[in-house]
């Protein structure tokens, strides 16, 4: 359930971001046209939400981690992977911090004095939700939780 | 009062805090959790085999504690000055913040 909801939160923001980034105001026939004509605006909630349940779900699962995979891969002297983790753990937690920036950046109607900054905290957080999701399967494809 | 205005004060805080908590563990941790028997401790306790202790759940309850006072203190300053700061604060923080996590981590990469 962790994975599959970490899954619609990177279809959300990568959305959100591609829009905002790379903007197109008619909805073009192809694949590409279509992700960047969306409404970036009305992600948001469903973003905030994905979030605050992927992380909480992670937080439950992550004791499990901690005295089963972890300690299997020390054992093999996988540090690299284990570090992978422990970098993902503090990414996340930015990020879980960031939120409510995230969330005052995009209170309607828009601050237009503050869309650099919106750009830059959409930037962050995809950056730091796809850091997470990365880690972890790859962590997950090495030992399951 | 604008209750929203406290939020990229709280943002940058937690995240300062977060980073700090672990950077000075144990000074800031404030209980341990022990995933074998699913204990809570107070403080950092010597679990012996009972171990490992976890204390990412300390670190973040103390970085909501900050984010929470930061937030309340930006909810007292006069909105004239709090509309002259930099919003921009709110994404370099976390950039600089990122940066010197990994080079905290960088050696279980193998980088002295």
């Amino acid at each position: 359930m962790h994975g599959l909801l970490a899954i619609l939160l990177l279809g959300a923001i990568t959305h959100q971001a591609v829009a905002l980034w790379l903007p197109s105001r008619s909805a073009d026939s192809n694949f590409i046209g279509r992700i960047r004509a969306v409404k970036a605006a009305s992600y948001t909630n469903a973003i905030i939400i994905l979030f605050l349940l992927t992380f909480a779900l992670g937080a439950v699962v992550y004791p499990t981690y901690r005295i089963g995979a972890r300690v299997f891969m020390e054992n093999l002297r996988m540090g690299a992977a284990v570090g992978s983790f422990e970098v993902k753990e503090h990414l996340v937690s930015f990020a879980l911090g960031l939120l409510p920036a995230y969330w005052f950046f995009w209170r309607q109607p828009l601050d237009p004095r503050h869309a650099l900054t919106r750009k830059l905290v959409v930037l962050l957080m995809t950056a730091f939700i796809w850091a997470g999701f990365l880690v972890g399967h790859v962590l997950n494809n090495i030992r399951g939780v | 009062m604008n209750l929203s205005r406290a939020c990229p004060a709280f943002s940058i805080a937690f995240m300062i805090v977060y980073l700090s908590s672990m950077f000075l563990h144990p000074s800031l941790t404030l209980f341990t959790y022990a995933p074998r028997s699913g204990d809570w401790h107070m403080g950092i306790p010597d679990l012996g085999r009972g171990g490992p202790g976890m204390y990412w759940f300390s670190w973040l309850t103390t970085a909501f504690m900050a984010g929470a006072g930061a937030g309340i203190f930006t909810l007292f300053v006069p909105q004239s000055i709090d509309k002259r700061l930099w919003s921009g604060w709110v994404w370099v923080v976390p950039v600089l913040l990122t940066l010197f996590l990994l080079y905290l981590e960088r050696t279980w990469f193998g980088i002295k």
